[in-house]
């Protein structure tokens, strides 16, 4: 390696060190220095490496777990970002990370979550053997402005790869306009009988969900047939394995070790994550657009056990500050099962205010709701008895939550 | 009758975010006042005939959605040249309101003719602002969240809805907001505008209500109100959006 980037690589290194010991959870900062230094730091780390980019409005976090399980089990040497060091300066501090300082990579694969503006970013310094697209919906309207940008910049990252493999959601309709009859990618397509392109690993029946696992049958590539016990609830986990057993179909990793992984895969920081408060079982969902929130709201609606309900909404930078998107959320649908469904709904964040105001309108009983402030007091609140409680949260109030959490019970910290 | 008719222009096309809220908010407190309400959906290949409806509302778009919108609401501008001509209770958003003007210029200085309804035109800005916004209509204080990229200046014969006291308006230059022509309130405001500025939704709803020469007992909602001042508060504050993480 060059000194230039030598010396990039070893600050980037450096900073990591440091910001781990002293538990921040800013995972960009080595990365932003590394390219102020040598602002081709990615080609240059990459070059030894094949590439797998996880990118799409949802899923991103948990398909990347998923796949990042089937190579673990499969035996393959990879490294991965960590969870939220998913823009372009966390994406170089990984890949300082997992270079030694004579230039020398560690492994053979660099597994990365991948935020899709980034991804446009990095398609034109780095080569890409395998692209996942979980989905893309109406999504951080402050920064992305409208649908057609996402798909826009998506596109361009995968006109610059054509020797990719593309492992695409064959039911969005947003995904399959990325490509056309003369792309040059080799394409594996995931989805279900009402996909309009033919699936390549199909969704043949659902057999069993919960709130904390679900059962499916598919076909993969060739017509065989596999059950799958995924360890993680919810339609919306269930396509994200899809996704992850189209990349282990692009990656050559036998459905039997895929199905494993799933089998045993661990729910990733906020998304369906579960911990224990006391004898109550918190459950955490990260919320951002209205197709994700939907779909956890779906998740919760359909087992309606008597439980309590969290929502914490801020509207940081990191959250997206045009909070519109809850308007097009389906409350209405959960209205109607919430007064025999929840014992209480908590409303916390910095837009509090304004999730009650859409909360009256979409017709809860505001009897039952109680904006606190104080996530130390609620978390007290809920595990004052041990029925289940759903927490969803936007990004920034994740950490929020985490912080009270962990001066009451022994959790991992924010980077694991 | 008792009726009033709300004629929802195009909603399979403009329909940005949170307008749901915008119907939901006219909707509810006329029928919390024992007004029922009937909501008409429009589309580009009905006959429309605007005598029939006493709210119009228009909403705001994609700039994919463009190209179709102008012909489309071609066909339907000597009505809505009627309406507005008649003081019927109109209210347009963003890239809604953009196609009323005169024109619109893109980046690379070319123009498309819109409807000219209003006196105003429309220029495409580099960047795109987007927060928290408060202006003042009338003494009223109204909060939204402006995201727009366009910029409008309003000609002589059009007055603006309101005054930018935080945030940017039409243009980020003469601090003016929106416009207003005899009944039609014409905003950038999202959020969506309605739910959470009580007064301009009464001020909205009394409009509607004159030509009908109906009274309207307003009530709002303890959240609207909530909700309202919040914002109001952090904006006066000179918060348009929260500390950075």
């Amino acid at each position: 390696m060059s000194l230039r980037t030598i010396f990039a690589t070893t600050l980037s290194k450096a900073s990591s060190a440091v910001l781990k010991r002293t538990g921040h959870g800013g995972t960009n900062l080595p990365g932003r220095i590394a390219k102020k230094i040598d602002p081709n730091i990615l080609t240059k780390l990459s070059k030894d490496l094949k590439i797998i980019i996880v990118t799409g409005t949802n899923g991103k976090t948990t398909t990347t777990k998923m796949i990042a399980e089937m190579l673990e089990n499969a035996g393959v040497s990879f490294f991965t970002n960590k969870s939220g060091a998913n823009i372009q300066t966390g994406i170089i501090a990984a890949f300082a990370k997992n270079t030694s300082l004579n230039g020398k990579v560690k492994h053979a694969y660099a597994l990365i979550e991948c935020d899709e503006a980034v991804f446009r970013q990095i398609s034109r310094m780095i080569k890409v053997d395998t692209v996942v697209v979980t989905n893309i919906f109406e999504d951080q309207l402050d920064r992305f402005g409208e649908i057609s940008y996402i798909k826009n910049v998506i596109k361009t990252a995968i006109e610059n790869q054509p020797k990719a493999t593309l492992c695409l959601n064959a039911n969005n309709p947003n995904v399959i306009d990325l490509v056309n009859s003369k792309s040059p990618n080799k394409i594996i397509w995931f989805g279900d009988k009402n996909a309009t392109k033919t699936p390549d690993i199909l969704l043949k029946k659902i057999k069993n969900t919960s709130i904390d696992n679900s059962e499916f049958e598919i076909n993969t590539k060739n017509g065989k047939s596999l059950s799958i016990n995924l360890n993680l609830p919810g339609e919306y986990n269930i396509n994200n394995a899809l996704a992850a057993l189209a990349a282990a179909e692009a990656l050559n990793i036998k459905p039997e070790i895929a199905r494993e992984s799933l089998k045993n895969v661990s729910a990733s920081f906020g998304r369906a994550e579960k911990l224990l408060l006391k004898n109550t079982p918190l459950h955490f969902f990260l919320v951002k657009n209205p197709a994700g929130a939907t779909e956890v709201l779906e998740l919760i609606e359909s087992h309606p056990e008597k439980s309590k309900l969290v929502i914490a909404l801020n509207d940081r930078i990191a959250d997206g500050t045009d909070m519109s998107w809850i308007w097009d959320v389906n409350f209405e649908k959960l209205a109607k099962t919430s007064a025999k469904h929840f014992e209480k709904i908590y409303l916390t964040g910095i837009r509090s205010a304004e999730l009650a105001l859409r909360l009256e309108y979409a017709g809860f009983d505001m009897k039952k709701i109680v904006i606190i402030d104080d996530y130390d007091k609620i978390l007290d609140e809920v595990s004052k008895n041990p029925t289940n409680t759903h927490i969803l949260h936007t990004y920034t109030a994740m950490f929020e939550i985490r912080r009270a959490l962990a001066e009451k019970i022994d959790i991992k910290g924010f980077y694991e | 009758m008792n009726k009033i008719h709300i004629a929802h222009i195009f909603p399979g096309l403009l329909n940005c975010s949170g307008d749901f809220g915008n119907l939901k908010a006219i909707t509810r407190h006329l029928e919390d006042d024992k007004i029922t309400t009937e909501i008409h959906a429009i589309s580009p290949d009905d006959d429309f005939d605007a005598s029939k409806y006493d709210f119009f509302y228009i909403s705001g778009t994609f700039d994919y959605n463009r190209e179709k919108l102008i012909p489309a609401l071609n066909k339907i501008r000597p009505e809505l040249e009627k309406a507005i001509a008649d003081n019927k209770t109109i209210l347009a958003i963003d890239n809604g309101l953009v196609l009323l003007g005169k024109y619109y210029e893109d980046l690379s200085g070319k123009r498309k003719e819109c409807l000219g309804l209003l006196d105003f035109y429309t220029v495409q800005g580099e960047d795109r602002e987007a927060n928290n916004y408060l202006f003042d209509v009338d003494g009223l204080k109204i909060v939204g969240f402006e995201n727009h990229a366009e910029k409008i200046y309003l000609g002589e014969n059009l007055k603006p809805l309101g005054k930018v006291l935080v945030g940017n308006g039409n243009n980020g230059e003469d601090q003016t907001e929106g416009v207003k022509f005899n009944n039609l309130f014409g905003t950038f405001a999202g959020g969506p505008i309605l739910p959470k500025n009580p007064d301009f939704c009464e001020l909205i709803l009394k409009t509607i209500l004159s030509k009908r020469a109906k009274e309207l007992h307003f009530k709002p909602l303890k959240t609207e109100i909530a909700a309202h001042e919040y914002l109001v508060d952090r904006l006066e504050s000179h918060q348009t959006t929260s500390n950075n993480f």
